[in-house]
């Protein structure tokens, strides 16, 4: 019933208007809409299925990018050496088994009789080009710095390669499982991959229509067998509601990224079912230990005792949200369950400031980027921290811009999502703690020499018990100083139409496995 | 007239400079690095060094002067560059999300015109009576409300109420309806206020009261007399409404997912893409001017009142 | 026949009148007549529909939306009013030295207009709202500079239809300086559709400053204008249709009212159409 107050209520503002506008268009058309493809069909349904993905892949060389839009489609026509399943464990693709051969050096098998979609053949030629590919600065890739460590590709045989490392570095593995590693026909990189895509994976380009959609058809002579949907479009829909409109018209066959408001509203729906699971990212607060009243330590404990992030899990995210004070979520390798952290507690962060000498209220800036979620709990945090006498100036920007705003050292606190891409907390913890990463993505300029080591030594090590302690120690110690705060771990979403069937999403949207899925 | 038109165009040219280094210089006032938000929200865990070899590969360590040099030289000989993120040409970028816009805007404006014309022609025939007063209303109304929400709206009462149109996307004819009366929505009432406004004022030419004086019939004197001259700035206005819509379409492009010319330019000037930010706005600058002049040009075979010398 | 009377001929023009009127009160008076604080989160109480409580209904932070409305009014209307006062003062000026200096200063500034116009308008004010960071304040910038052609052309047109006029060639004749000339002579005949033109423009500044919200470069939290709250109560509806609604009908309002007035003035000050009937 109250579904239909807004349209009604628009019908007769615009009653006169939209019989004059629309006028041009098809009121009088009552034909079946070709598009609508749950008709009634008897047949066998036509196995093809419609995407929404909410921004333009700029290019399909998976090389030439660093992005979770690109990734979505190229991780369709490539594939990588290794494969993260859905369960968490690295599995086999393109690379059958690896074994370490020394400290520095891995040694991978090849699977053989696969060939590149152009015809070239499948070995460890390939596997050389495309990783050294990624790493040439001609190819002014973005995502280089995920084989960095790299020193050496060696062919040994056909079907046969050594990897080495300039420094042990445990997490090669899960490096060799990102999208941007995957492998490309050589023959076809001569050409331009971005727009002639040539890889082992499943599906093909059929079409791509920049801004609008990207087709793709199945590979009949894909090395795991001819995946069942015949077809996937992928169309681009940069709004989050145009995306659900189109999933309940029966246009759309899959959408991700559910708000939590909707999830009744979608399963109501006996076409429809949306899911959740935990995924990769996490959501969390930094702040800029460099100078400023957040140099103190005491200003950073009493914000982090001021934010009820149980609350903010329950309530504001519905349940979409797992609280944890780990800065990796509990389905990345380095993850520590039952982290102590501060507990939600406004009148000891009060006295807290007090006690510091801290004059309230105390102004304070936050940046964040666009985005429903982070400004969603940008506000929240902002009508928290005025209850203990923070005047938080919130600063909503896009991307780019927020990336600038923080770049600089004399930024406040700031709100980001991340994503531990490689499942390994090495890929975070490094990047947001070693000192030596100032100026990158540790901006909240912690330095601590202790913590530098272990990290270094957790990169170092190959047992996988020791690196864990090490991480333990890490976070502990991370707790203690709180150059972050760890919000919680969003969950990931999508919904679909139940027509299709065994699709898989391995952590994240970009990793969605369609080989055995099909339409019922 | 072809002297008018030449001199006309030359003075295209220091404009489009004029575009081009002002788009130079917003990009480089903006505080901060742009590498950063090239590189985007995924590209997380680099290095320092990483940074500064990708800000060296795109060239932006470059004084600014060069870079704008650079970009004047290669785009005199046709060439726009390549985008910074995913390094693909941006006069094929460009090329392939223009067909999008113009459709929207030829169908939204033809739409515009043939309803809100006629409105404006009822207003000044029956100047201040309830008649003129409810159609301007109704005229306004379209025009008084955001274009999302409208095309919000729109889509769920057409889309999925109705289940009359599809929501969203390109393909059929039937997808550009709903983007093309939202569009048409707002400019119906700039339209019929023009065409209210000057036929008012043509109608009280002298010649239109000789005609009215001799007895011929009131609707010959609106039709045949007044209305070509009220066209003038009707024309104009249209003009006006056609170059504004190429590239401002940007909402609702994004609303209905249509693959155009704004919509590039926005997502462009997020991701600091300076060559794509450059290229498509000094396109649209370039269509925008030749369409004033075209509207310009279109006066002298309208009223052979206007001379050119 | 007075000239209220005159104007009140035009029934839509008085009535937009007091509907911007009462508008522009309800801002104005939104402490006194704001329910509750238009900042108060409540999280247990969000989305809720339109009650006795929250005539409104709630926002996705259990908020009052009505006392937000309100609020947003204050925003709404000073985002609509403001750039319209610096685009014209500006554009006035421009178009006042153009048209009356001519030559060289004519062909300069007219020129850099071209520049500006041939930016399409919401490029312009994305990039100035990048260049100078969101919020209000830049966003209302950003709407004063797109605005601002428009008044230096009209102005400057004017001004040269007027400059040949007897009474200007005669002030200059006495000897008056070049600015008594601009003030006393030829701004106060530019007003009359100096103030049609800007009235109408509010409107268009109210919604551009609405379409700059959707594109996410508006007001900041908590800030929020009618536009803000349409753009981020988007991704609640249909469900929370309060949400689109009620800021909804107050934007309508709003243009239309300052639209229906624009149309009123101009009818009202047209030259000719006072010695007609």
């Amino acid at each position: 019933m109250k579904k239909r107050v807004l349209p009604l209520l628009l019908a007769l503002s615009l009653a006169v208007l939209s019989a004059c506008g629309g006028g041009g268009g098809g009121a009088n058309n009552q034909n079946q809409n070709q598009n609508q493809q749950n008709g009634g069909q008897t047949a066998a349904p036509e196995q093809v299925i419609t995407i929404a993905h909410s921004g333009d892949p700029t290019t399909l060389d998976p090389h030439k990018s660093f992005n979770g839009y690109v990734f979505t489609v190229t991780n369709q026509i490539y594939e990588t050496l290794l494969y993260r399943a859905a369960d968490g464990s690295l599995q086999p693709r393109l690379a059958t088994e690896w074994t370490p051969v020394d400290e520095t050096t891995w040694e991978f098998k090849l699977r053989e009789g696969v060939k590149f979609s152009d015809g070239t053949p499948f070995n460890a030629e390939a596997v050389k080009f495309s990783l050294e590919r990624l790493a040439d600065p001609e190819t002014k890739g973005p995502g280089a710095f995920i084989v960095n460590m790299i020193e050496e590709i060696t062919v040994v045989d056909d079907h046969t390669v050594h990897i080495r490392t300039e420094v042990p570095f445990t997490p090669l593995l899960a490096h060799l499982s990102h999208p941007v590693t995957a492998i490309v026909s050589p023959t076809a990189a001569a050409g331009d991959l971005a727009k002639e895509p040539a890889g082992t994976g499943p599906f093909l380009l059929e079409d791509w229509k920049a801004g609008d959609s990207v087709t793709l058809k199945a590979n009949p002579d894909y090395w795991g067998g001819k995946p069942r949907l015949e077809r996937v479009v992928l169309r681009v829909i940069p709004e989050a509601g145009t995306q659900l409109t189109e999933l309940k018209a029966g246009t759309v066959d899959l959408i991700t990224g559910v708000q939590p408001e909707r999830f009744d509203e979608i399963e109501s729906d006996p076409q429809l079912s949306a899911t959740k699971f935990l995924g990769w990212g996490s959501m969390f607060l930094g702040f800029n230990m460099k100078e400023g009243p957040l140099a103190t330590p005491e200003v950073r404990q009493a914000i982090a005792m001021a934010i009820d992030r149980q609350g903010i899990v329950d309530t504001l995210r519905q349940g979409m949200a797992q609280f944890g004070n780990s800065l990796v979520p509990p389905t990345v390798f380095g993850s520590v369950e039952n982290l102590d952290g501060p507990e939600y507690d406004p009148e000891g962060a009060k006295a807290l400031l007090a006690q510091a000498g801290v004059t309230t209220p105390l102004k304070l800036t936050l940046n964040t980027f666009e985005g429903a979620e982070t400004q969603q709990i940008a506000q929240a945090i902002q009508a928290q921290l005025s209850q203990i006498g923070i005047d938080l100036e919130v600063v909503v920007t896009d991307y780019g811009a927020f990336a600038e705003a923080i770049a600089q050292d004399d930024h406040g606190l700031w709100l980001s999502s991340w994503g531990t891409v490689t499942m390994d907390a090495d890929y975070t913890l490094w990047a947001l703690l070693h000192s030596q990463q100032h100026g990158a993505d540790n901006k909240a300029f912690y330095a601590n020499p202790q913590v530098d080591q272990w990290l270094e030594e957790a990169r170092l090590t190959p047992d996988d018990a020791q690196r864990q302690a090490l991480y333990r120690q890490i976070q502990e110690q991370v707790m203690a100083d709180l150059p972050y705060l760890n919000l919680y771990y969003p969950l990931s979403s999508y919904a679909k139409n139940d027509r299709l069937q065994g699709e898989v999403f391995p952590f994240a949207a970009i990793n969605l496995d369609l080989r055995q899925a099909e339409v019922k | 007239m072809l002297r008018y038109a030449a001199r006309r165009l030359l003075l295209v040219l220091p404009v489009l400079l004029g575009v081009t280094l002002l788009v130079f210089l917003l990009f480089y006032l903006t505080p901060g690095d742009p590498t950063r938000a090239i590189l985007g929200q995924e590209a997380q865990g680099l290095s320092v060094e990483d940074i500064e070899q990708l800000r060296h590969q795109l060239g932006l360590d470059r004084p600014w002067y060069e870079q704008y040099l650079d970009f004047l030289g290669n785009a005199v000989r046709g060439d726009l560059g390549r985008t910074f993120r995913g390094d693909r040409p941006v006069a094929g970028e460009i090329a392939a999300r223009f067909p999008t816009t113009l459709r929207l805007t030829v169908i939204s404006l033809t739409v515009a015109a043939v309803v809100g014309i006629p409105l404006g022609v009822v207003g000044a025939v029956r100047r201040n009576r309830w008649a003129d007063h409810l159609v301007m209303l109704i005229a306004l109304l379209g025009v008084s409300m955001p274009t999302f929400w409208v095309g919000i709206m729109l889509m769920q009462l057409f889309a999925l109420e109705l289940r009359l149109l599809p929501p969203s996307g390109t393909g059929t004819w039937r997808h550009m309806v709903l983007p093309a009366a939202t569009v048409a929505l707002a400019s119906i009432a700039f339209i019929a206020r023009m065409t209210r406004s000057s036929l008012i004022e043509a109608l009280r030419e002298d010649y239109i009261r000789t005609a009215r004086a001799k007895g011929v019939a009131e609707r010959m004197v609106v039709f045949r007399h007044a209305l070509r001259n009220a066209f003038i700035p009707v024309l104009t206005t249209l003009g006006l409404e056609f170059g504004s819509l190429l590239g401002g379409a940007v909402v609702v492009e994004s609303v209905f997912s249509l693959p155009g010319l704004g919509r590039l330019t926005v997502d462009a000037i997020k991701g600091r893409d300076l060559p794509l930010i450059q290229g498509s706005i000094l396109f649209v600058a370039v269509v925008f001017s030749l369409v004033n002049l075209i509207v310009d040009l279109g006066y002298a075979g309208l009223d052979p009142r206007i001379r050119y010398d | 026949m007075t000239s209220w009377r005159r104007f009140a001929r035009n029934r839509l023009a008085v009535a937009g009148l007091a509907v911007f009127l009462l508008l522009v009160l309800s801002a104005l008076l939104a402490p006194y007549l704001a329910p509750h604080d238009p900042n108060l989160q409540d999280w247990k109480i969000r989305l809720q529909p339109p009650s006795a409580e929250h005539p409104f209904g709630t926002d996705e932070f259990g908020r009052d939306l009505l006392s937000r409305t309100l609020y947003g009014g204050r925003v709404s209307l000073v985002a609509g009013i403001v750039p319209v006062v610096i685009g014209a003062s500006a554009g006035t000026l421009i178009g006042l030295v153009a048209g009356y200096m001519g030559g060289r200063w004519d062909q300069v500034l007219m020129r850099l207009l071209d520049v500006l116009l041939a930016f399409p308008m919401i490029f312009l004010a994305l990039a100035i709202v990048g260049t100078l960071g969101p919020g209000l304040l830049n966003a209302m910038l950003a709407v004063a500079v797109v605005s601002l052609p428009g008044y230096a052309r009209l102005v400057r047109g004017q001004v040269l239809t007027l400059r040949e006029r007897d009474y200007v060639v005669a002030a200059q004749a006495a000897g008056a300086t070049h600015g008594r000339v601009l003030l006393r002579h030829l701004l106060p005949n530019i007003l009359s559709p100096l103030l049609v033109q800007a009235t109408l423009s509010v409107g268009s500044a109210i919604l551009t400053t609405a379409s700059l919200s959707f594109l996410g470069l508006g007001t900041q939290p908590p800030t929020s204008d009618w536009g803000e709250m349409l753009a981020s109560g988007r991704q609640y509806l249909p469900e929370a249709w309060w949400l689109g609604v009620f800021p909804g009908l107050f934007v309508m309002l709003a243009v239309l009212s300052v639209n229906l007035l624009g149309d009123g003035l101009r009818d009202y000050f047209d030259p000719k159409a006072k010695n007609e009937r």
